[in-house]
This record gives structure tokens, sequence and C-alpha cells, in this order.
């Protein structure tokens, strides 16, 4: 049955992107995904796991995977990595003890040979927090200076208040259309 | 005194005094003969100058007055006391003589000088009459001028007012080039609407083409899959009809046999009952007993006949089973013939199928020449269109330029008009004064004219005039007599004045005193100001030494803002020092922190690497333990990560039964991203992984064969029912 699905999905010559969010846990994955699809804050326990939706932007359909960014499961990730076209990497603006873990996470994970076509959109999330580091802080801070051939962008975000979602996914639809 | 007397002369005569006045002094001279010229000089010097300077004078030579007062004392007692002698009787008549000689000799020179003064009026008059005609005429040529240049101003204006009926066929024609590019504009607009639609329905072909490329792309692959898919089956058919058509031969042939069969049994039974008959008959004949040898005879006879014509028959039958064989056989042969000729036919229909294939992949292969196609079409529509956006953009410029031109040429326009209205305004303003100078002009020339007249009236004035001189001249010889009384009263004056002169000098002197006393007081003030000079360079010197104190102060700043400015340096140095420490630290702590997660994950890698090692061996024994596999590296973590190892095992165990309910749960398309994981999760050796992702590839497939799974112990799957 599912194969008669996707093959007249293939008919219909509209393949889904599939679009992986990351991120240490308590970033705001589950928020966001939930966020992109339904348009409003939902209350999220800490995702042991992942969460699959589906998310439609302006005609465009996304599979995206919500993967949990706890310390344990963060070497299930790669089991992941294949076919995706995207990657939305969500580091928590506020959290700047862990910056380092969540860019050594990044630089880990742009390092996969399966990842290398994969576009990067990077979210400095949770930007309302008082005390947060800047967009710029967090550019600097992961090292994205340093990032050459990927297409990549990073955002200013947060998830509770549904600002600068719109632009990553603006862009993110742009680029992804581009590419194809 | 005498500024008065001046005055009354100068209203009487009406001519400058001082001729007078020397005519007088001429007359006093005569009077008094042996009176010094210097005297009479001076007097008449002293009536010219002011009353000081002849005062003055009186002071300097007191001389003449003295002997001039002897005189007067004489002439005194003369009219007193009238002691006449003849002398003087004599005296008296020839200064009588002298004096109507003098009269006379005045009175000639007053003709004359009257003569003269006609002469002159005369002369000028006639002047003046030259004068005024000069002026007439240069009105006159001043009218005719102006006459001229209001003539010329009306040419002028003639040749504005043509300038202006140009000037507004001009702005008609502007106005109609306006409308012209307006209307321009327009046709622009509605060629860039046209060219934007054309645009667009372009567009949408080609979206419809690219769709219909899509279309057919889909239609190819799915052309191509079930190509693939049907070849398989081809080759099934063939060998299912190979099959059937065995089938249908052993079936036919047996059914051949079975009707053979029959018919020989039907021939045997047929025959048997020949035979139960003859049988019956002679079981009848003999059973009857009675029968002679010959009707025994006779019916063996006729029974041999009858097996005769039996055995003629089953010839008979034999020669026609045999050419019925015969048909069968040609018919066989004739069916081995069409079979052929089906095995031909099949062959063909082959090659035609491939044929047919290889037209589809020619199709294929120029539908996606077309899509190139289609695609360079694309981009060369592309780039007619930017060409297009450019023409348009290069047309809007070009119609800005037109229109900034066609402004400036109206603009242009409007100021010459502006131009020639102020030019027919001045030239209107210029006749008007024309008009009016001219008026003044005519106006002048008639008072000119009245001025003449008046000045003729005047010189018959002037003749009255002279009338009234002489009359003065009698006048004048009683004021005469008038002035001798005021020069007495002079005297007195002058005498007052000389003890005034006395006073005044009394007062010079104390003054010299006081002049004296004030120099004493200016040397003492000079030496006050040098003692102050004094103190001042003093002051100046303490100042330029304050100067020097004050620069050396300032220097002295200088190098304290100096020490301060390297103070800050070092205070600026000493925070970035401080930072970068802070930076260092930093970067210390994150290097350890990346160290620690780097640590981690080596001891991640080394269980996964030690489960790896450890699996297939175990996976090879049992399969159907994959909790013991989960269980294993549990015990191995609690040997490399000391803590939370046990909450670890719990998200562990949380982690792989979510994983497991989504892929169980869900569908084999979306399962199939999840083999992976829980390959991972389960440590799957590398072919038990591929058999999952087979089976579910399997699964999701309509045709195709299931994955070896093994057989007997070793085989992975329940075996189907």
């Amino acid at each position: 049955m599912g194969g008669l699905l996707s093959y007249f999905r293939n008919l219909l010559g509209s393949r889904e992107m599939r679009i992986l969010i990351l991120g240490l846990d308590g970033a705001g994955k589950t928020t966001i995904l939930y966020r992109l699809q339904v348009g409003e804050v939902v209350t999220t326990i800490p995702t042991i796991g992942f969460n699959v939706e589906q998310v439609t932007y302006k005609n465009l359909k996304f599979q995206v995977w919500d993967l949990g960014g706890q310390t344990s499961i963060r070497p299930y990730w790669r089991c992941y990595y294949s076919n995706t076209d995207a990657i939305i990497y969500v580091v928590d603006s506020a959290d700047k003890d862990r910056i380092g873990i969540s860019k050594d996470e990044l630089i880990y994970m742009l390092r996969e040979e399966e990842l290398q076509g994969a576009i990067l959109v990077v979210l400095a999330n949770k930007q309302d927090m008082a005390g947060c580091l800047s967009v710029a802080e967090v550019h600097q801070a992961l090292g994205l200076d340093a990032l050459k051939n990927r297409t990549f962008q990073i955002f200013k975000t947060s998830a509770t208040k549904g600002e600068g979602l719109d632009q990553a996914m603006d862009w993110l639809s742009n680029a992804l259309q581009s590419k194809k | 005194m005498f500024a008065t007397l001046k005055n009354k002369i100068r209203e009487e005569i009406g001519s400058d005094v001082s001729t007078v006045v020397r005519n007088a002094g001429n007359v006093r001279g005569i009077n008094s003969r042996h009176m010094s010229q210097t005297g009479s000089t001076s007097s008449i010097s002293g009536s010219q100058i002011s009353l000081d300077g002849s005062r003055e004078e009186n002071t300097a030579s007191p001389s003449p007055p003295v002997s001039l007062k002897k005189d007067n004392n004489s002439d005194l007692k003369l009219s007193d006391n009238m002691q006449l002698s003849a002398k003087d009787v004599k005296r008296l008549e020839s200064r009588e003589d002298e004096w109507r000689k003098r009269l006379a000799k005045k009175e000639a020179e007053l003709i004359k000088r009257m003569e003269k003064k006609e002469e002159e009026w005369k002369v000028k008059l006639v002047e003046k009459e030259k004068d005024w005609r000069k002026v007439v005429e240069k009105q006159e040529k001043e009218k005719s001028k102006l006459e001229d240049e209001l003539r010329d101003v009306q040419s002028t204006k003639h040749s504005l007012e043509l300038a202006l009926k140009d000037a507004e066929e001009y702005k008609k024609k502007l106005y109609s080039f306006q409308e012209d590019a307006e209307q321009l504009e327009g046709f622009q607009t509605q060629e860039m609407a046209k060219i934007k639609h054309l645009l667009l329905a372009k567009e949408q072909e080609v979206e419809e083409k690219t769709h219909h490329l899509k279309a057919a792309i889909a239609e190819i692959d799915n052309l191509k899959s079930e190509v693939s898919r049907l070849r398989r089956y081809e080759d099934e058919l063939n060998n299912v009809q190979d099959e059937m058509e065995t089938l249908r031969h052993s079936t036919q042939r047996e059914r051949a046999q079975l009707s053979c069969q029959l018919a020989q049994t039907e021939e045997e039974v047929r025959h048997l009952k020949d035979k139960v008959f003859v049988l019956e008959q002679r079981i009848a004949l003999e059973s009857n007993d009675q029968v002679t040898v010959d009707e025994r005879v006779a019916d063996l006879m006729r029974e041999r006949a009858l097996l005769e014509r039996k055995l003629e028959e089953a010839h008979l039958h034999l020669s026609d089973i045999k050419t019925s064989w015969s048909g069968k056989i040609s018919s066989l042969e004739t069916q081995v013939g069409r079979l052929s000729r089906q095995a031909g036919e099949e062959g063909l229909e082959r090659r035609r199928v491939e044929e047919e294939s290889e037209k589809l992949k020619q199709r294929i292969k120029q539908l996606e020449a077309e899509i190139e196609v289609n695609n360079v079409v694309m981009a060369t529509k592309d780039a007619k269109l930017l060409r297009m956006a450019e023409d348009i953009d290069e047309m809007a410029t070009e119609l800005k330029e037109l229109r900034a031109s066609v402004d400036d040429e109206v603009d242009e326009f409007k100021r010459q008009i502006e131009s020639s209205s102020k030019q027919i305004t001045r030239l209107k303003q210029d006749l008007e004064e024309a008009t009016v100078k001219l008026s003044t002009a005519t106006s002048e020339l008639a008072h000119v004219r009245l001025a003449l007249e008046g000045e003729r009236m005047n010189n018959s004035s002037l003749h009255l005039e002279v009338a009234r001189l002489r009359e003065d001249l009698e006048s004048e010889r009683t004021a005469s007599a008038t002035l001798k009384v005021c020069l007495d009263k002079e005297k007195t004056e002058k005498d007052t004045a000389l003890l005034r002169n006395a006073q005044v000098s009394q007062d010079i002197e104390m003054v010299k005193q006081e002049n004296r006393r004030h120099e004493g007081e200016n040397i003492e003030l000079q030496n006050r100001v040098e003692t102050l000079e004094h103190d001042l360079q003093c002051k100046s010197k303490e100042i330029e030494q304050t100067m020097t104190m004050l620069e050396e102060n300032k220097q002295r700043i200088l190098e304290l803002e100096e020490v301060e400015q390297n103070r800050k340096k070092m205070e600026r140095n000493e925070k970035l020092l401080k930072t970068s420490l802070m930076d260092l630290e930093e970067q210390l702590n994150e290097k350890t922190k990346t160290i620690k997660v780097l640590q981690q994950r080596l001891t991640d890698m080394k269980k996964t690497l030690q489960r790896e090692l450890r699996i297939p061996s175990s996976s090879l024994d049992s399969d159907a333990e994959p909790s013991a596999a989960i269980l294993k590296p549990s015990s191995s973590k609690t040997v490399t990560a000391r803590h939370n190892s046990a909450r670890d095992d719990d998200v562990n165990f949380k982690y792989l039964k979510h994983v497991l309910i989504k892929f169980l749960t869900s569908r084999e398309y979306e399962a199939l991203h999840l083999t992976r994981a829980v390959a991972t999760l389960l440590h799957f050796s590398p072919e038990e992984e591929r058999l999952l992702q087979e089976t579910l590839e399997w699964k999701m497939s309509w045709f195709g064969t299931r994955p070896n799974l093994g057989f007997g112990q070793t085989a992975k799957a329940i075996p189907p029912s």
C-alpha cells in the first residue's frame, strides 16, 4: 500500500523535502516543529526519540524530523542523515555555558559525508530571553565564519513568540527551490 | 556798523559794495589830499576786511587818524564860527568846482557804465536769444529724434507683436508636441502592456510545456517501469503459452486415442454381437437336431458367406481407417506447419515488441532532447525577456529625455515670451517717457518764450533802474555826509577799544603766569608719568617672568598629561591583557569541555566498536536475542561511564522503545527511514540491516521476490504457511 502511495506521489512530481531539526536538548526544536506545523505554541516534554511532521509552507511540502537532543541519544542522529535536503540547527542563545558543546556537535555533524549537499539553517533561538547572545555573537561562537562550501544562513528567532521563523522558512524554501 | 552799512548800500545800488566804496575812498582821498596813500588803502582794506582787522591796523599805525582828526577840527570851526576868509572862500569854491568836476566825471562814468551795462545786457540778450534758439532747435531736434524713436518703438512693437504671435504659435506647437508626447507615452505603455501580456502568455506556455514535459517524463518513467515489469511477464507468458500448447496437444492426442479406443471397442462389440448372433443361430440349429447335413452345410456355407462378407467389411473398414489415418496425418502435418508459422509470427511479434521498445527509447531520447531544447528556448526567452525589459527601460529613459527636452524648449519659449513682453512694456514706457519729454520740451519752449518776454520786460525795468540809480547818487551824497558822522562815532569807539586792549594785555600776563604754573604742574606730572612708566616696565618684566613660569607650568602640565596618557595606555593594555586572559581561560574551558565531549564520544565509539566486534559472533548463533544485544553494552557501559549509566540506560531504553514503536506502527515507506536507527540501536550486523531493508522494500513493492531469509535453524523469518 505504502509503495502504491509513494508511487503515485512520485507520479505527481513533487517529492517531499526531508528536513532535520537538530540541536542540544532544551534548545526548542520540538516547539519550533509544532509552531511550524500548527502555528501555535504547544507544551512539550523532553523528546526521547523523535517527532516527524508534514509541514506545508507556501505550497512546498516538507517532512520535518525533530530528533531528540539529549547527550546519550545524540550519537543516533547520524542514523537519520541519509537523503536529507536541509538541516535546521537550533541553538539556545541564552545558554552561554553549552554553546561550545553546540558548536562541537554542529561541526561534527557537518563533517558527515551524507550531509555534504544539505542546506544549513541556524536558528539563534530564545532571543526573547534577557541577557541572551546576539545573532552576531552566536555566529561567532559557532565558528560559522570558517564554514565553506555550504549554503547556510543564520536567523534570530523566538519560537514562543513566533518571531523570525517566517524569514527562516522563506529563505529555506527559496534555497531548496533554487537548489532543485 | 560797516556791515549794516554795506548791506544798506547793496540794497540800494544792487551791485557790489566794493566798487562803490572804492569810489567813496577816492572821494575821501580828494577830500583829504594830504592823507598818505597808506591810510586810504588801510581804510579801504578796513572796510573790506572784518572790523577786528581794521582795529588792529589802527593800533599798529595810529598816526593817520590823528591827522584826520585835526582836519576835522578845522572844519568844525568853520561851521561853528563862520569865520570865512577870502582864501577860504576861494579854497571852498575851488573845492566846490573840484567836487562838481568830480560829480560830472562820476556822472559821465555812471552814464558810461550804464551804457556799457546796456550794451552788455543787449549782448547778453542776444546771446540769450541765441541760446534759446539753440535750445529750441535742440528741443526740436530732440522732438524729431523722439518721434523717430517713437516710430522705431512702434516698429519694434510691431516686430515684437509678430514675435509674440510666433511665440504663441510656438506655444501651440509645443502643446501639440506635448500631446503627441503623451500620446506616444500612452502608446508606449500600451505596447509595454502588450509585451508584458505576451511575456506572460509565453511564460504560461513555457510553464505548460514544462508541465507537459514533466508529465511526459513521468509517463516515460512509468512506461519504463512497466516495460521492465512486463518483460518479466513476457517470459512467463511465453512459458505459460508453451505449456498450454503442449497441454492442448497432449489432450487432443489423448482424446484421439480415447476415441480410437472407443471405436475399437464399439467395433469389437459389434463383432462380438455378430458372433453372438451367428452362434445363437447355430445353437438354434443345433437345438433343432432334425437338421440335415445339407442344411448344416448350407448353414455353414451361409455362415461362411456371412463371415466372408464381414471380412470384406473389415477390409473395407480397414481401408477406411487407413484413409482416415492418412487424412489425420495430413491434418497433423498442416497443424505442424501452422505451428511453425505461429512460431515465426511470434518471433516477428517479439521483434516488433523489441522495435517498439527501441522506438520508445528513441522517443525518450527525443523527449529529453526536446526538454533540453525547451530549456534552451526558456533560457532564450528569459534572455529575450531581459532584453525587452532593457528595451523598455531604454524607451522610458528616452521618453524622459524627450520630455526633459520638451520641457526645456517650453521653458525657453516662455522665457522668450516673457522677455519680448518685457521689451514691449519697456518700449511702451520709453514711448511714454518720450511723449512726456516732448510735452515737457514744448512746455519749456513756451516757458522760454515767456522768459524772453520777461527779459524784455527786465530791460525796460533796467532803464527805469538807471533812472532810479541817478536818484540814488543823490541820496549817496547825503549818505556821504552821514558817513562822516559815522566816522566820528567810530573814533570814539576806537578809544574804548584801546582801553580794552590794555585790559586784555593784563589778562594775557595773568594767563601767562597761570601758564607757568601749569607748566610746573606739567613737569610734576611728567615726573609722575616717568615713575609710572618705570613701574610699568617693572610690571612688564614681572609679567614676562610669570609668562615664562606659565610656559614652564604648561610644559609640566603637558608632561603630566603624557604621563597620564601613558598610564591610561598601560591601563588599557592591562585591560586588554585581562580580557585576553579571560578569553584564553574561556577557550581553555571550552577546550576542556570539547575534550570531555570528545572523550565521551570516543568512549561511545569504543563501546560501539566493542559491540560491533562482539555482536556478529552472537548474532550468528541466535538472532532471536536482540534484547541481549541491547543489554550487553549496558554492562560494558558501566565500566566506561561511571555515573549516570543507569539514567543513560533508561534514556537509551526509552529511545529504543520509542523508535521501535514508531518503526512497527509506521508504513513501510516511513519505516524505511528508520531501518538505520533500528539497526544501530539493536546493533545489527550489516547483513541483517540489509536484510531488513530488503524485506521492507519487498513489502513495499507489488512484485518481486522475497529476499532469501534462510531456512532451518538459521532462518530469519517465519516460513509462509
